[in-house]
């Protein structure tokens, strides 16, 4: 596992304060979710808390609106560094009409994001990974700078899917990054029943591409590598895989029962490493955030949420016709 | 004019829509030497390898590169060297491509073609013979066309090609070099959609699609010497389907017999007689006719056998006989 | 010494054209290489060799037909492949196996079968098709008085159409009138009872099968007896003359043309003259009108081992005597060896058939769909007549006997026609 010194860099401050706000925001954002479906207000969620640093670590390396994104359902950190406003994560979680990302069509955070080039996937595992391969290849062929990153969990790489895709990629040499977030945990499988190494990571080296496995709770770490390793794609050096070690908090999804596979005592091990408290202390330490400035950033969000979901959740509900639309192109 | 095979047509239809869009480009395995029925012969010479692309034997991912190719500005045009291989794709074609504009609301579109080469009697055995249309067809989002003449085979492609949403392309291997038609030169389209009126006559109404169209449409010059004057539907696309031409040709005689290729159970000719039972009840004559391959897993690679299990002209003739004789 | 023979290259195509020799008599010729295009009704097709050799001769022309089967070619060298013997010891044991199977298909799916054939079987519905009764009730019809010509006597929608037409035509005949001669009509039962109860003794007896001749005969008869309203008279000739003509000149002829004189084509000359004379007769029927052919194409009705052919005569006449009797005896000829192309069979626009052949002194033929008249030729028999003196002499005579399509000719049309016949056969021209 690579660390990286992390020492901030003079003139970044804004940056990470910025990467702290919005892993705060998606944090209370994805409790939210989680609650209004407890609470019988919203059918389903889907969520990340503990992969905040890995996710929006990795997006504040992209060149937003220019890089191609293709989110998996709990990346919602990723949506919320790119800039997606919660109200409208939130219209999707209660499927409106308004729902920029599916017009209330798709599972909660299955998104779809046009102008930020986030691409629509479903809720089959890996099936994006191909996607990715072929965007890519087409930003090549057409002679574009633009990197494509592909986010996916560890039991994605069980899939068929996954092989062919970084085949592909590696075959010829495309500028895509493979971006694992490895929480242990395919629903209930722990890694040792979906593979029989210890890193995702190593998996690239069978495909001739290098694989990089990191901290995935540490923010600062995970910028810095995916910064380098889209450099390198941008460069034309070919794809890379990066592996974030990372836990998620919550169960799978609002449907699964995360404490019949997984122990207690597990689960408060890593609450102790949670990637949030980890940047707050590392920024208080450098002076960068106080005491204050954090409880402010805390206020703000909840008051943010709270607002987005009194109005996301009185947003009209589509027309029954609304179901006939878009199936193929509509004339102009 | 020049006189054109099935497979020349499509390849033309190829070249001409690559000489047209710099952003396309054709994959699939072995697509640079020419392709296994050679429908690709010559392009690599002529677009290089970046739009003439060789991709790994890995059918999930032609498709799925292909929809990202899509996505991102490019015309994949994508090759499944048989439909019997075609499987490993279906994930692809039905959860993804079928579903891209629908489940983005419209942000995203599929503008991608995947031919795939179908259909027996050329003693290709199991995994060399199968029709897959009806699965295919099933599925909203996926347009699926199943050209029956080399004119159609190619303006067809043309038009799958200009088409801003996934079209599955079948076309049969039997046909490829067995159809000879003289086509007009330089560019044309077949609209994706219409069924086209091969015949008209009064007695009875044969509906088919694919090379099934063609041998439909023999039987019934054939049976035109004895008196039995059919009308022979093409359909040409089986999605978006052409429901008004089905149910305008069934009225006309009251007897409709449906052929296909594919084997009976759930296959297309179901959905074409409910159509007809559901529109055109008041104008029957006679209960509507199914010809196709019995229920048999796959095809024999004894060729006595595949000949008694295909639908072949003499078949189609005798149902046709039997159906005016109601 | 191997042939190249027409292959199946179709499920039901039964013969090709040879468009194009792609190898010249004396190449040599790879295994598969394409030898020959040929041309089936839409498609064409090259066809590779099935040998590899030399081609030694070339037997079927551009341009020729030939039904499959038929040499193409001969070659020299290796022989039958591997694959042409294995394909006909192939065919062979399928062919009978696919009764078993097709028989156990019917047993393990039911009803309906399994798709390979959608006539498992038709299974009657007891009542009318959806379009039956709304065409009875919107033209108030009692279904019970129409005519059934469908399988089991099934009301058809061609039935109620033809009934609304003319109802007196296609009405079911009472059970007195049924078998009374010259009303041209099916002597069919209503539907009840013709599904009563099965025929006596249907178990009984080998079916044999249909031959496709037999196929395409009976649908042809169907068809016209369904579709067209048949009239039907006959005239009397005195052929004493004819038949002292033919006498004296029938040596010569033949010495001449090379063909026997029988009296066929003096009734065909004939024929031939009287429908310039009356083109109505020499018409087909079609919604739109009456389309008058400008040349009389005579089909001449030859009776074989498997069945009726009608080869036409083209042109009749434009052609002489000995024009016509050279064409009779060579069609003739292909009939008998199943030699006729399609070609040779279409296109008639009147038919003769003569009859008296049999020794059938009066017939009444079934007009073919596209023709408005059949003319039959009967048994020329000598009888006691009284002369122009009333004396009575022994004077050769004959029935000519038409059936017409009452819809495009009437009576006294078919007997000015007739009429006109009658007086060619009664006054020849020297051969």
């Amino acid at each position: 596992m690579t660390t990286t010194d992390t020492r901030l860099e003079s003139g970044t401050s804004d940056l990470y304060l910025s990467m702290y706000r919005d892993m705060v925001r998606s944090r209370v954002l994805s409790d939210r979710m989680f609650a209004l479906n407890r609470q019988g207000r919203a059918a389903f969620a889907v969520t990340g808390q503990g992969h905040e640093a890995a996710q929006v670590g990795s997006a504040y390396a992209l060149t937003a609106g220019a890089d191609w994104v293709l989110p998996y359902y709990r990346d919602v950190g990723v949506l919320v560094a790119l800039g997606m406003k919660p109200y409208d994560i939130l219209l999707g979680l209660f499927a409106k009409a308004g729902d920029p990302t599916s017009g209330g069509r798709q599972m909660p955070c299955h998104w779809s994001w046009p102008e930020m080039r986030v691409v629509t996937r479903s809720s089959v595992i890996a099936a994006n990974l191909p996607h990715a391969a072929g965007i890519a290849y087409a930003s090549k062929l057409l002679g574009r700078g633009e990197v494509t990153i592909v986010y996916f969990g560890e039991g994605a790489t069980s899939e068929g899917d996954f092989h062919e895709a970084v085949n592909f990629a590696a075959i010829h040499q495309l500028p895509v990054v493979f971006f694992c977030e490895n929480n242990g945990y395919a629903i209930s499988e722990s890694q040792e029943k979906q593979m029989a190494i210890l890193h995702v990571a190593d998996r690239a080296r069978g495909y001739g591409i290098e694989g990089q496995t990191v901290d995935g709770n540490d923010a600062l770490t995970v910028l810095q590598t995916t910064r380098w390793v889209i450099e390198e794609c941008r460069r034309g050096l070919g794809p890379k895989l990066i592996e974030a070690k990372t836990y998620r908090y919550a169960p799978h999804t609002s449907s699964d029962d995360d404490r019949r596979y997984r122990t207690r005592a597990e689960l408060e091990e890593w609450t102790r490493k949670d990637p949030i408290d980890r940047l707050r202390n590392r920024l208080l330490a450098d002076g960068v955030l106080t005491p204050d400035a954090d409880g402010a950033i805390r206020a703000a969000a909840q008051r943010e949420i709270d607002e987005a979901v009194e109005a996301a959740e009185r947003a009209p509900d589509p027309p029954d016709d609304d179901a006939f639309r878009y199936v193929f192109a509509e004339d102009a | 004019m020049a006189l054109k095979t099935y497979i020349e047509a499509i390849r033309d239809a190829l070249i001409e829509e690559m000489d047209r869009a710099p952003n396309m480009l054709v994959l699939g395995e072995d697509i640079q030497e020419g392709g296994v029925f050679r429908a690709t012969d010559g392009m690599l010479e002529r677009f290089g390898p970046q739009r003439v692309l060789d991709t790994p034997l890995a059918e999930s991912s032609i498709v799925g590169v292909s929809i990202g190719m899509a996505t991102n500005g490019c015309l994949p045009v994508a090759e499944l060297q048989f439909a019997d291989f075609a499987y490993p794709a279906f994930n692809q074609l039905i959860s993804e491509a079928a579903r891209w504009r629908y489940r983005s609301y419209n942000g995203w579109g599929c503008p991608m073609v995947v031919r795939i080469p179908y259909g027996a009697g050329i003693r290709g055995a199991m995994y060399h013979s199968q029709s897959i249309e009806a699965m295919l067809a099933h599925v909203p989002g996926l347009k699926v066309v199943m050209p029956s003449t080399p004119y159609d085979a190619k303006g067809m492609l043309k038009a799958a090609i200009r088409d801003p949403d996934p079209v599955i392309y079948l076309e049969h291997k039997r046909a490829y070099r067995m159809l000879k038609e003289e086509l007009p030169d330089g560019d044309y389209t077949v609209p994706i959609g219409p069924a086209r009126l091969r015949r008209e006559g009064d007695d009875i109404t044969v509906i088919s699609y694919g090379l099934m169209a063609h041998e439909c449409l023999q039987a019934a010059e054939e049976l035109a010497a004895e008196g039995i004057d059919a009308t022979v539907l093409d359909l040409r696309t089986l999605a978006p389907l052409d429901r008004d031409a089905i149910v305008a040709a069934a009225r006309r005689t009251g007897k409709a017999l449906i052929v296909h290729e594919d084997n009976l159970t759930g296959g297309f000719g179901g959905e074409i007689a409910a159509i007809i039972a559901e529109h055109a009840f008041d104008d029957l004559d006679a209960p509507v006719r199914r010809l196709a391959t019995p229920d048999v897993p796959a095809m024999p690679f004894n060729g006595a056998l595949e000949d008694f299990l295909l639908p072949s002209r003499e078949k189609i003739a005798d149902a046709m006989r039997d159906l005016a004789a109601y | 010494m191997p042939a190249l023979t027409m292959p199946n290259i179709g499920e039901g195509v039964t013969e090709g054209t040879v468009t194009k020799w792609l190898k010249a008599e004396g190449d040599s010729v790879a295994l598969d290489e394409p030898v020959v295009e040929v041309e089936t009704d839409k498609a064409i097709v090259e066809i590779p060799s099935p040998f590899a050799g030399v081609l030694t001769r070339i037997i079927v022309p551009e341009g020729t037909a030939v039904p499959i089967g038929e040499p193409l070619a001969e070659f020299d060298g290796s022989g039958a492949t591997p694959r042409e013997a294995a394909t006909a010891a192939a065919t062979a044991p399928a062919a009978q196996a696919s009764t078993s199977r097709a028989a156990s298909d019917a047993r393990g799916t039911g009803a309906g079968g399994n798709g390979h054939t959608p006539a498992g079987e038709f299974r009657r519905t007891r009542g009318y098709s959806p379009v039956v009764l709304k065409l009875a009730a919107e033209h108030n019809i009692d279904l019970a008085l129409v005519q059934g010509t469908g399988i089991e006597g099934r009301v058809t929608k061609q039935d109620v159409l033809r009934y609304i037409d003319n109802p007196s035509m296609y009405t079911v005949p009472p059970p007195s009138t049924a078998g009374v001669v010259g009303a041209e009509r099916p002597q069919r039962a209503a539907p009840t009872a013709a599904t009563a109860a099965p025929a006596p003794g249907a178990a009984d007896g080998d079916v044999v099968p249909l031959s496709a001749t037999r196929r395409t005969i009976a649908a042809h008869m169907l068809r016209s007896h369904q579709s067209i309203p048949v009239a039907w008279m006959m005239v009397e000739a005195d052929v004493t003359a004819l038949v002292q003509m033919r006498e004296r000149a029938k040596q010569a002829f033949e010495q001449r043309e090379g063909v026997r004189l029988t009296f066929l084509p003096f009734f065909i000359e004939a024929l031939a003259a009287a429908l310039r004379e009356h083109p109505l007769l020499n018409a087909t029927y079609e919604d739109a009108g009456l389309r008058m052919h400008d040349q009389a194409h005579i089909g001449v009705a030859v009776a074989t081992d498997s069945g009726l052919l009608v080869p036409v005569l083209r042109n009749a006449g434009d052609l002489s005597l000995a024009g016509i009797a050279r064409e009779v005896a060579r069609l003739a000829g292909k009939a008998q060896a199943r030699k006729l192309t399609i070609e040779e069979m279409r296109g008639a626009t009147c038919t003769i058939d003569n009859t008296g052949a049999f020794g059938s002194v009066i017939s009444k033929p079934i007009v073919p769909v596209g023709q408005v008249a059949i003319v039959t030729t009967e048994l020329i028999r000598r009888e006691l007549r009284p002369g122009g003196d009333d004396a009575f002499g022994v004077r050769s005579v004959i029935n000519l006997c038409i059936s017409f399509d009452h819809r495009a000719v009437d009576g006294a049309d078919a007997g000015r026609f007739m009429q006109a016949l009658r007086q060619r056969v009664e006054s020849p021209r020297e051969p």
